[in-house]
């Protein structure tokens, strides 16, 4: 193996190369502690290093010193080369970080069982850490298999709904379907009020079961037919296929009585509210879902700024295009819900 | 020069009597077990072992005496200990036993009349560095330089 000397005496230094060397081992000398210090930091450092106590400058007890408060996968096997024997010195140089130590002159065989017990240590921890290497390897495998499998759903774990990637798959297929059906269709875009209160206030628990409850009354509210996702943290979308322009009060009053009904049978410290912004689709749309998205993102925000304005009123603010208003004359069509 | 430098400090150095010294401790100067004992580990095809020890001992040991005569001028307390524990190290280290003694005895001197102990130590190594010297330098003509 690879071992490091440090040895300020030039023939305790010769008598010492020259041994491991007989040895087979492969020797890089140093003759002061900060050469041995350089040595180690450089990469792939021998992993046993054999140091002198004594040496001026910086000596084998700061060597082992700084070799300690470095962290690296294999850790360097430091032996201490002493003419001190006595218990207290011995005890002083184990703290400063070396495993083992020798005392001068070293008598040849307890050096090379010394040399034998670091090479299993050494052994050992190289393939440990090997072993862990394979392992955050593998760790970091599985993650992104979970990842790609993650990547692949279109459910939500939470509630149950289409996730984004779901809501978009599914509208994308239904987009062509309604073009042929000559049925316009209606794109809500929900999000929840006040759900980063409920977080602060009772905590994410809470928070995540006010969402489950919401997609809930969204189930209750919307037709099985109908698409329903969570497309974000607080962040709902739905596509009700086949609905016309004049369904759309009735659906939003459905939603609206849903919530109502909900807030008066359970008293859970806060009401649930959503924010609603609504595009419908005619069949003659050129727009893609995600402009419609915008659209509808829009006039949601529209609806929660105006919320605000006059707080205890929750209104939901509808947009309504027709193929004209795609042409170019847009005229929004703004009509307040009060709940 | 300093290689010459090294040659005259070593020609003084070695012609030191040899008279005895107040330490006598009963050690050999040389353990030629210990210092032969490195040709187990002489490498193939590599110059003798035991000759480049010597050598090496030798060049160093006169480096060593001259910075500490220096250092006890300097009255360079640090300087002196660090030297005498080189030199404690590469004399251990080659079974050099009497000269390994003399160099604890000077590392452990306190600091009060430190300079007084380390001037006699100091004395003692240069003597009995001739001495040894000698020992090697006939070790060294045995193995046919």
């Amino acid at each position: 193996m690879r071992i490091l000397i440090a040895e300020d005496d030039a023939v305790s230094r010769h008598v010492l190369a020259t041994t491991l060397t007989k040895w087979g081992h492969e020797v890089v000398i140093t003759s002061t502690g900060l050469e041995a210090w350089a040595e180690i930091q450089k990469p792939d450092p021998p992993l046993l290093a054999i140091l002198d106590w004594m040496m001026p400058g910086m000596d084998g007890l700061e060597v082992c010193r700084h070799v300690r408060q470095r962290i690296t996968a294999t850790p360097i096997y430091l032996i201490l080369l002493t003419a001190l024997s006595r218990k207290e010195d011995l005890i002083q140089g184990l703290e400063a970080g070396a495993d083992d130590y020798l005392t001068k002159p070293f008598n040849r065989h307890e050096l090379r069982v010394r040399l034998q017990a670091g090479a299993r240590i050494v052994d050992l921890q190289r393939t440990l850490s090997e072993r862990v290497r394979e392992l955050e390897k593998a760790i970091i495998e599985r993650k992104r298999a979970e990842d790609e499998l993650r990547d692949l759903t279109l459910t939500d774990n939470l509630t149950g709904l289409y996730n984004h990637r779901g809501f978009f798959t599914l509208v994308e297929h239904h987009a062509k379907s309604t073009r042929r059906s000559g049925q316009s269709s209606l794109l809500i875009y929900a999000d929840m009020d006040g759900l980063k209160q409920i977080n602060d206030t009772f905590g994410h628990n809470e928070g995540s079961l006010a969402i489950v409850k919401t997609a809930e009354i969204l189930k209750q509210t919307f037709r099985d037919s109908d698409i329903i996702a969570r497309v974000g943290g607080d962040e709902f979308a739905i596509l009700a296929p086949a609905v016309s322009s004049n369904e759309l009060d009735n659906i939003l009053e459905r939603l609206r009585v849903n919530l109502m009904v909900h807030n008066e049978r359970v008293d859970l410290g806060y009401q649930l509210s959503l924010s609603i912004g609504s595009v419908i689709i005619h069949p003659q749309n050129v727009l893609s879902i995600e402009e419609l998205m915008a659209q509808a993102d829009r006039a949601m925000y529209a609806n929660k700024r105006s919320k605000s304005a006059n707080a205890g009123s929750t209104v939901a603010i509808r947009e309504v295009l027709t193929t004209k208003q795609l042409e170019g004359s847009r005229r929004p069509d703004p009509v307040g819900h009060t709940r | 020069m300093a290689m010459s430098s090294e040659i005259d400090d070593l020609q003084r150095l070695i012609t030191v009597a040899p008279e005895t010294t107040d330490l006598d401790t009963g050690c050999e100067s040389v353990d030629m077990a210990v210092l032969t004992s490195f040709e187990e580990s002489q490498l193939d095809g590599e110059p003798d072992l035991v000759l480049e020890l010597i050598d090496l001992y030798l060049t160093e040991t006169v480096r060593l005496l001259v910075a500490m005569r220096e250092a006890l001028t300097n009255k360079d307390e640090l300087s002196i200990k660090r030297a005498a524990h080189s030199l404690r190290g590469s004399s251990s280290s080659l079974g050099i036993l009497q000269m390994a003694f003399i160099c604890d005895e000077l590392e452990r001197t306190e600091f009060k009349d430190m300079f007084a102990i380390a001037s006699e130590l100091l004395k003692c190594m240069e003597q009995e560095f001739a001495r040894v010297s000698q020992i090697l330098l006939a070790e060294r003509q045995r193995r046919g330089e």
